[in-house]
């Protein structure tokens, strides 16, 4: 995303509750002191609503220049919560007792220094597969009496991937289900024989890091095991006899996790999109993808 | 356990800052109450005691009510709203919970200081406002911004008011004011009260030991010399034998006199309760609500109650016209009584045809019997002239002036008495009179054919320094006021008067211009001069003030957001130099290859109290060194925070 800057023009002021309650209240300073003929009673009370005046523009003041340089949030499962990372900066002028929340999210409060970027992260509970768009960021600030409140949304355009609750127990019914791809051809990765130990390289699976030799100060490897080219399970939408199409998704799911888990090489069927056979990190994020999204929206290429 | 709430400390003493005047003011008790509370409160608040159970802050408030309500005899005046006030105030602190809470007491801080205000009005009255604003507004601000210190929200709090100022200052001159009230009520303010609808022998005597101020009087010229400065209030016509009585029915004045030397001043009367207002023989017109009446007094329509500024313009008479019909009143006396007087003036009258004649022969009589100026005079019996101009001899201003009224009508010169002040005391400091009740006077007018009504005052002949050097030096050394009889204290006096001097001027520019600020003085501040005498004008200069006080704000509100063009020196180095020898002390120094970013995180995780000053102070000096560059205010800045930096070791 690109860095967004708060300008003056886009703050929207609005006096809180107290400030209506300040404003009965001067009010009241200003009617007993007239009827008192008592001036220093109004010089109290102007000076209250000079003071009030200014802080509308200390309010106004504390969001201008504030900048969201970064928003990111890493994908998570249904009936999580979301985490929304925003790294912001005050530009110019520093941001007291700043107020950053989206619509469903506890706000986090971050007093801004000049120049210094500071990282924040909000919660939104994930409660269904899909895209989860936070709406926009919401800025609040009273600062620094309180009586004001200046607010500031700004779409980010922030989706949180929300893949589907994985639902376990289905993966048994799944493998039998699996169609087993053509016989013979090359030697692929798989689970069935002990192959020997290569260097890890980041992104393989963690189970299957050979901690053994770790502890005997000899790095961090990895055991390789090989299966027969082509020994491939498929997951398909159609031979899932369950009842639902969210619990056909959520079956699914743990499928593919299960799949990963054991390093098995399989692809997904769902109705209108197919995903070969393949195995690791990236395949196994396309393959919740597909999933999360299913039935959503059109997938992106 | 939760933690002690921070903010509950600061609302207590902006609290006991507000509260400060009333320690006077109300009883004792009250004040104990207040701090017991507020102390208790504070235990509270740092968990080192149990807060209250809710019954029983609801049986406080009622109890504490009822003390008020007892300690002010029941009644439901002023001190007893105060009081309650003050009560209200005291258990406030006990149930703060939430935020809410908080906004409100402070909220209630700012009723406090106005109940003050409707008291006293004094410039130490406005200092402890500001005060007392700055505080309770720091401590809003601290309600509002848990992240700063206090010294920070001052600061920021006597910003925003130094702020708030130009608009305070046009909101107070152009807000419009009204007459009177918008409900009934008695002015909290007591007032002293010096002159009486009746004048008895001791009236005035009374008052020469009071030294309160009656008025005070700035000259649009020069100050007229001593012997002009007879100060007329009350004319008093009638004799009823034991005293003299104003006349309620004199007419107003019409027509014009014969006059020269015109003074203009501007008076500032104390408030004392009566209608009359005080003014320099003679004056020639009253400005509203005074009328003039036809015995040149000033009567205002309501009583005076508060401090009342008015100009006028005197002028010195050459003859105030012919008598008036009802002005044979001041022929009048009683069939009976005095025959010592009568017939003292009866031979009088046969010796002189001429009445200038007459009236010197009776100040000759005083002159030459032996008579004294006393504050403390022979009590008198019987027929009260005869007794005094026969036997005792010594009286006080009153006393002359009423046996020569007397004497004069005896002899068929008509007389009146006029009661006010004589003299008064410079202040070189401000170049205007202060005039004190001390300075009380009563003098004669006589009726002569040649000059209309004439000053005569007959204390003038008894004690001459009367006039010239005011009421104390007239007096036999014994009687005089300690402060003259005494050489030591003397000498003292005349070092502590040019300090009273100095603090009168303080609060009488104060009165003039804040408290004193009328709708009358607001139309004649607004319409003075050419430019102001048309009203579209007016509006005109009115929203040009406005707009100008409004931009003036503004000016200094975003003159820190402006930028010059940047500066790199050396001087953001040394500075940074400064600071890591300072965090040094108190962890380990910076390693050469670690970078300002990389050493400010690494002392921020030891030291997550200073994170926030090193941040600052890091992010400014990586900016200034590598980054976009600053301007020379940067660089100050980044000076300031480093000098400002002083880490305690753990």
């Amino acid at each position: 995303m690109q860095a967004t800057t708060v300008r003056a023009k886009d703050i929207r002021l609005r006096p809180t509750g107290y400030g209506v309650l300040f404003g009965a209240v001067v009010a009241a300073i200003t009617l007993g002191s007239l009827n008192y003929n008592n001036n220093l009673g109004l010089l109290l009370a102007f000076l209250l609503s000079g003071m009030a005046l200014a802080s509308l523009l200390h309010t106004r003041r504390n969001l201008t220049g504030l900048q969201i340089l970064a928003a990111t949030a890493r994908p998570v499962f249904a009936g999580e919560t979301a985490v929304y990372e925003l790294l912001v900066c005050a530009e110019a002028l520093p941001g007291r007792s700043v107020s950053f929340s989206f619509q469903q999210s506890p706000a986090v409060c971050q007093d801004m220094i000049t120049h210094l970027p500071r990282r924040l992260s909000l919660r939104v509970p994930a409660n269904h597969r899909g895209r989860l768009d936070p709406g926009p960021l919401r800025l609040e600030t009273r600062y620094p009496f309180g009586l004001f409140r200046s607010v500031v949304r700004i779409a980010l355009d922030l989706g949180c991937l929300v893949y589907p609750k994985p639902v376990a127990g289905a993966f048994a019914a799944a493998e039998n289900q699996a169609r087993s791809g053509s016989e013979g051809g090359k030697e692929v990765a798989g689970m069935d024989d002990f192959k020997g130990l290569q260097p890890y390289l980041p992104g393989e699976p963690l189970e299957r890091i050979y901690w053994k030799a770790f502890s005997r100060g000899q790095g961090l490897q990895i055991k390789q095991f090989s299966g027969t080219a082509g020994a491939f399970i498929v997951f398909d939408w159609n031979s899932i006899k369950s009842a639902g199409v969210e619990n056909k998704i959520s079956l699914l799911c743990d499928a593919v996790l299960k799949a990963h888990r054991f390093n098995l090489v399989y692809g997904l069927n769902l109705p209108g999109q197919s995903i070969p056979p393949a195995a690791g990190n990236t395949h196994r994020q396309g393959c919740l993808k597909a999933l999360a999204l299913f039935g959503t929206a059109p997938v992106p290429s | 356990m939760k933690t002690a709430d921070k903010d509950v400390p600061v609302i207590i003493a902006a609290l006991v800052i507000a509260a400060i005047p009333y320690w006077v003011r109300l009883p004792f008790w009250i004040s104990l109450w207040c701090l017991f509370f507020w102390g208790y409160a504070l235990l509270a608040a740092r968990r080192k005691a149990p807060p209250p159970r809710p019954w029983l802050r609801q049986a406080l408030i009622p109890a504490g009510l009822l003390g008020v309500l007892g300690s002010n005899d029941w009644s439901l005046a002023g001190n007893t709203f105060v009081g309650m006030l003050a009560i209200m105030v005291s258990l406030k602190p006990l149930e703060i919970e939430t935020r809410r809470d908080k906004m409100i007491t402070v909220f209630l801080t700012y009723f406090l200081i106005l109940t003050h205000l409707l008291y006293v009005n004094s410039f130490f009255t406005a200092l402890h406002m500001l005060v007392s604003v700055c505080s309770s507004t720091a401590a809003l601000i601290r309600i509002n911004h848990a992240g700063a210190g206090m010294p920070e929200n001052l600061k920021l709090s006597v910003r925003i008011m130094l702020q708030a100022l130009p608009l305070t200052i046009v909101m107070f001159i152009l807000f419009p004011r009204i007459h009177g009230h918008f409900w009934g009520l008695s002015n909290p303010a007591d007032y002293r009260t010096g002159f009486s609808e009746r004048l008895a022998p001791g009236d005035i005597s009374n008052l020469a030991r009071d030294n309160g101020i009656a008025f005070r009087v700035d000259f649009h010229g020069d100050i007229p010399g001593p012997e002009h400065l007879y100060w007329r209030g009350i004319v008093y016509w009638r004799f009823t034998g034991q005293g003299w009585e104003r006349d309620s029915r004199v007419p107003p004045r019409r027509g014009v006199f014969a006059a020269t030397e015109t003074v203009q001043y501007t008076v500032s009367l104390e408030p004392h309760g009566m209608r009359w207002w005080f003014s320099l023989d003679l004056p020639e017109s009253a400005p509203r609500p005074a009328r003039l009446l036809d015995d040149f007094t000033l009567i205002s329509w309501r009583r005076i109650t508060r401090r009342t500024v008015y100009t006028l313009e005197s002028r010195r008479a050459h003859h105030t016209g012919p008598m008036r019909f009802w002005e044979a009143a001041a022929l009048e006396l009683p069939p009976q009584g005095n025959p010592g007087a009568r017939a003292l003036a009866q031979q009088w009258s046969r010796r002189h045809r001429e009445p200038e004649a007459i009236v010197a022969a009776a100040l000759l009589f005083l002159k030459e019997n032996e008579f004294s100026y006393t504050l403390r005079p022979t009590p008198l019996e019987g027929d009260r002239i005869d007794d005094f101009l026969f036997r005792t001899r010594n009286g006080y201003c009153e006393h002359y002036a009423s046996a020569f009224a007397f004497l004069m009508r005896a002899a068929q010169i008509p007389a009146r008495i006029v009661g006010g002040y004589l003299g008064g005391e410079r202040n070189p400091f401000g170049n205007y009179l202060i005039v004190r009740q001390s300075d009380a006077h009563a003098w004669v007018e006589v009726w002569l054919p040649k000059t209309g009504w004439t000053r005569v005052d007959p204390t003038s002949v008894i004690a001459p320094a009367r006039i010239r050097q005011g009421s104390a030096a007239a007096l036999p050394p014994a009687e005089r006021p300690i402060y003259l009889s005494s050489r030591y204290l003397a000498l003292l006096y005349r070092y502590w008067k040019p300090v009273q001097f100095a603090w009168d001027r303080v609060n009488t520019g104060w009165d003039t211009w804040v408290i004193g600020y009328s709708r009358s003085r607001q139309r004649e501040l607004l319409t003075s001069g050419e430019i102001m005498g048309d009203p579209l004008k007016r509006l005109l200069v009115g929203i040009l003030i406005l707009s100008g006080a409004i931009a003036a704000g503004l000016g200094l509100f975003y003159r820190g957001l402006r930028k010059s063009a940047p500066v790199r020196t050396e001087k953001a180095p040394r500075a940074y130099e400064i600071f890591c020898r300072k965090l040094a002390c108190i962890t380990h120094p910076r390693r050469p290859e670690q970078g300002p970013v990389d050493f400010a995180r690494q002392v921020a995780g030891q030291r997550p109290d200073l994170a926030e000053r090193i941040g600052e102070i890091t992010a400014l000096y990586v900016r200034l060194r590598y980054g976009r560059g600053g301007d020379a205010r940067d660089e100050k800045r980044l000076q300031k925070l480093v000098k400002g930096f002083k880490p305690r070791k753990r």
